[in-house]
């Protein structure tokens, strides 16, 4: 009997071997990756990651009490990762402050704020989930694959380390936790947002790899 | 000048880009193909149910209390609208209840719904009415200027009228008149606010004509 976590990555698999599969990893693990796509990214990836506070801090007001002290340490932890990314910034001379969100990123954004605000507490838990294991195992495919030390082996040791795995673990057993007993309906309706969850991971690094801008 | 006067300034170079859409041109001339016109009404049944609920929060928020009538009774009526679809468009292409509500939202209505609902959660009210304008207005605008130039095919004809009618134009006509309202209490920062929201709708109302044209899917 598969856990509902294993079930969601199940049904997502397609998604899933699409973004592992993506060019902009190849090239991010083989040391091909235009300097411009990766800054690209990395601008991108830092106005989301500020606005993964935000969606954070408001799951957290809807979080059952014993969840609040685990949950509570992950804003912390997204400010450092904003700290990698402005050494990284200064390193590899990136303007990241005046960075403006392509429309990926934005559409991306406003889809985890409003699953925070209208979502129950356990579908945008799962949300949460969805997009960190889907870094986890995006960059661990970077990883698996890297020749040579990367000029942005901080990302890749970012979301590879020790620290970040047991996180997603903890994530994955706590949406299990909160899943079970749960109607199918419920449970449905999370596998739909899942989905939807795994294609904006994948259209992001399309977004980079395209340097995507707004057509109007 | 009024507000929504500098508000519509604003977005000159989106709606001329709009009104220029093949979308649009499409719906004039008729050359508009079934297929994306069936797909954008279908987009657009979804897009309203959320759109509904938009304004509802935002007449919860509404300091006056006719303000949360008014939004009251135009997320009623949204829904109305978005039956009237089901009973005319839906019916002529068989398309149940079920074929529609079971089509899963286009990436760039999920984009539009998502950032209307953050909005009306997450800012202050004047901000929400702010981005919620443009829906109303430039289908206004648009409705107006379809119904002058006119267009060959009868069900173009019925889906401008809606937006041309002289009961949707009262609606927009009150609303625009609420933002004028409130703007006279606005900074001009809090103005700054509202025009940044009204300039981003706008944009996604030009994106939806192109999701429509294109009948947008999501590539994996």
């Amino acid at each position: 009997m598969k856990d509902f976590h294993e079930k969601l990555l199940d049904q997502a698999q397609e998604i899933w071997n699409a973004f592992l599969n993506h060019r902009f990893l190849k090239m991010t693990a083989d040391g091909s990756i235009p300097d411009e796509a990766f800054k690209t990214w990395m601008k991108q990836d830092y106005i989301f990651v500020q606005e993964a506070i935000p969606f954070v801090a408001v799951l957290l007001a809807k979080a059952p009490i014993q969840l609040r002290s685990n949950l509570i340490q992950v804003l912390p932890a997204l400010e450092r990762e904003l700290e990698l990314f402005r050494r990284n910034a200064a390193t590899h001379g990136v303007e990241l402050e005046s960075a403006v969100p392509s429309p990926t990123c934005y559409a991306y954004i406003q889809f985890l704020m409003t699953t925070a605000y209208t979502c129950t507490f356990e579908e945008g838990f799962m949300v949460l989930y969805c997009a960190e294991k889907a870094y986890l195992d995006s960059w661990m495919e970077v990883k698996k694959n890297l020749k040579i030390r990367s000029p942005w082996q901080d990302f890749i040791d970012k979301w590879t380390n020790e620290e970040f795995q047991q996180y997603v673990d903890w994530l994955a057993t706590t949406l299990n936790e909160l899943a079970m007993g749960k109607p199918e309906r419920e449970l449905r309706r999370m596998q739909e947002l899942f989905l939807i969850t795994a294609r904006y991971e994948y259209l992001f690094w399309e977004m980079a790899a395209t340097e995507e801008t707004w057509p109007v | 000048m009024k507000f929504t006067d500098f508000l519509w300034n604003s977005i000159e170079g989106i709606y001329s880009k709009i009104l220029q859409h093949p979308f649009i041109e499409g719906l004039a001339d008729g050359s508009l193909a079934e297929g994306a016109f069936r797909f954008y009404v279908v987009q657009d049944a979804l897009y309203l149910r959320d759109f509904a609920r938009g304004l509802a929060i935002l007449g919860a928020k509404a300091p006056k209390d006719e303000w949360l009538m008014m939004f009251a009774e135009h997320a009623s009526g949204t829904i109305q609208v978005e039956r009237a679809l089901h009973d005319s468009f839906f019916k002529n292409w068989q398309l149940t209840a079920g074929d529609v509500y079971n089509t899963p939202m286009s990436p760039t209505n999920l984009f539009y719904t998502s950032y209307l609902l953050r909005i009306a959660y997450e800012r202050p009210f004047y901000e929400g009415m702010g981005a919620f304008l443009p829906c109303y207005w430039i289908y206004w605008e648009v409705g107006q200027k379809l119904e002058k130039r006119g267009s060959s095919k009868e069900i173009f004809r019925r889906w401008i009228e809606t937006y041309a009618s002289e009961e949707y134009a009262s609606i927009v006509r009150q609303v625009l008149e609420a933002m004028d309202q409130v703007a006279r209490e606005l900074t001009d920062k809090q103005k700054e606010m509202v025009r940044n929201h009204f300039i981003i709708t706008s944009k996604l109302e030009y994106l939806f004509w192109d999701m429509g044209l294109n009948e947008q899917t999501w590539t994996v």
